[in-house]
């Protein structure tokens, strides 16, 4: 317990710093996106199972002083009561950003929901001259497009657009990116990973869109005047979260005008390893906890 | 999305196969990205002329159906035009979910993102090359 209880929390780290780049460079849109969901998820689910476990030790403390049996029993958990209490604030603190960051998205989700309510048909168009095009999922999921970004492109290239908001739907990538966030809320080591996830979604979606009209050309110089055209007119464009520098639509670009990437086994398989030896940890580290507490628990119950 | 796709049958056009949804998009964004009515030959030619006449014409009565499109006259010839109603009123929903703040947004994907001055010359520079 003495080690293993921070080995998830260091497994973490290493997932936050290594993974952005190895997703990136070493491997395709769509197993970067699923790798980056699962560790994100392992990490989050480990790093807070460890602070629970750390929380935990606080435990022997809430029992009286004059506890009869406290001094024949070791001290279960040796971890320093500073170190729990500041789990303890990281738990709470981190409880806290979740909700925030899914009440957010649920009140989103609605209002888009509102705004797509009537359409049957899964195309919303914007009168605007603003040019912007995003990918609304529920109830089968909806595109919604403004008249000003269907004039800023030709005709074989709204095909691309709406290729590529469709990809967005189809494979559900609100997903991955949600689930990312919101291991990214409770663990902040892994906030870098959130940008990722939403670049690696949209270089899935754009080599789908590729796919979808047979010309990767195309589905470059669509994604180029669409950004172009976007930019020009002063769209509100969302903040730079991408915690991955470059990673815009002109790495996207540059993506699709180079030959299709393919993904290194090697990368995914040593980061299922990492995953694996922090779950490892955590279960090692509960184990020994639970072995030092059972007399105490035994005892108390008594 | 593949339910539609295999409406037009084995043997249809050797292009990519696009579903009834697919169609129907891009005749609407067509439509409106014309900015005013389109004789339905005007509207092959804004699509890039890889859609048969009759393609058009029907979607154009499905679209007319659901309201989304209304038709109209441009000298003397039957025309086409978006109907505005609906996309109006989305718009307007759309600006009041941004006015509630830029970082709400941020959960929706969104075909293009910011663009920082390097990768402005990157997308110049890639859509200088392309064109003819």
């Amino acid at each position: 317990m003495r080690i293993a209880v921070y080995i998830p929390i260091v497994a973490a780290l290493i997932f936050a710093v290594a993974l952005p780049r190895l997703a990136v460079r070493r491997m395709t849109p769509a197993v970067g996106a699923w790798t980056l969901t699962v560790g994100a998820a392992l990490c989050a689910v480990a790093t807070t199972w460890s602070l629970g476990l750390l929380a935990a030790t606080l435990a022997d403390d809430l029992l009286p002083d004059n506890y009869p049996n406290l001094g024949v029993i070791d001290d279960p958990t040796p971890v320093n009561d500073l170190v729990a209490l500041a789990a303890v604030g990281l738990l709470i603190a981190g409880c806290v950003r979740l909700a925030i960051n899914l009440r957010r998205r649920y009140t989103v989700h609605r209002d888009l929901r509102r705004l797509c309510g009537d359409s049957l048909d899964g195309l919303v168009v914007l009168a605007d001259s603003t040019p912007q095009a995003f990918a609304v999922p529920g109830r089968g999921g909806h595109i919604v497009v403004s008249s000003g970004m269907f004039a800023a492109l030709s005709g074989p290239e709204r095909r691309v657009l709406i290729a590529h908001e469709r990809a967005h739907l189809a494979a559900g990538h609100h997903w991955h990116t949600g689930i990312v966030r919101a291991a990214a809320s409770v663990t902040p080591l892994l906030h870098p990973l959130a940008g990722t996830s939403r670049y690696l979604c949209e270089r899935w979606a754009d080599e789908a869109a590729a796919r979808t009209v047979g010309d990767r050309r195309l589905a470059a110089t669509s994604l180029a005047r669409a950004a172009l055209a976007a930019a020009g007119a002063g769209a509100p464009s969302p903040p730079a979260e991408l915690g991955y520098h470059g990673a815009g639509v002109g790495a996207r670009v540059a993506a699709l005008q180079a030959p299709p990437a393919r993904s290194r086994h090697v990368a995914v398989l040593a980061l299922a390893g990492l995953a694996a030896v922090a779950v490892t940890a955590d279960v090692h580290a509960t184990g020994d906890f639970l072995h030092a507490m059972l007399p105490f628990l035994h005892d108390s119950g008594r | 999305m593949a339910k539609h796709a295999d409406d037009r049958g084995v043997g249809a056009a050797p292009a990519p196969r696009r579903g009834a949804g697919e169609l129907e998009a891009e005749v609407l964004g067509a439509l409106w990205a014309g900015g005013g009515p389109l004789t339905p030959t005007q509207l092959l030619g804004a699509l890039g002329g890889e859609l048969a006449y009759n393609t058009v014409h029907t979607i154009l009565t499905r679209l007319r159906e659901k309201g989304l499109v209304v038709r109209t006259t441009l000298d003397g010839h039957p025309a086409y035009a978006p109907a505005q109603g609906a996309a109006e009123w989305s718009a307007g929903q759309m600006r009041a979910v941004l006015e509630r703040g830029a970082d709400r947004t941020a959960i929706l994907h969104r075909f293009v993102s910011s663009l920082d001055p390097a990768d402005e010359r990157a997308l110049r520079a890639a859509l200088s090359e392309d064109s003819p």
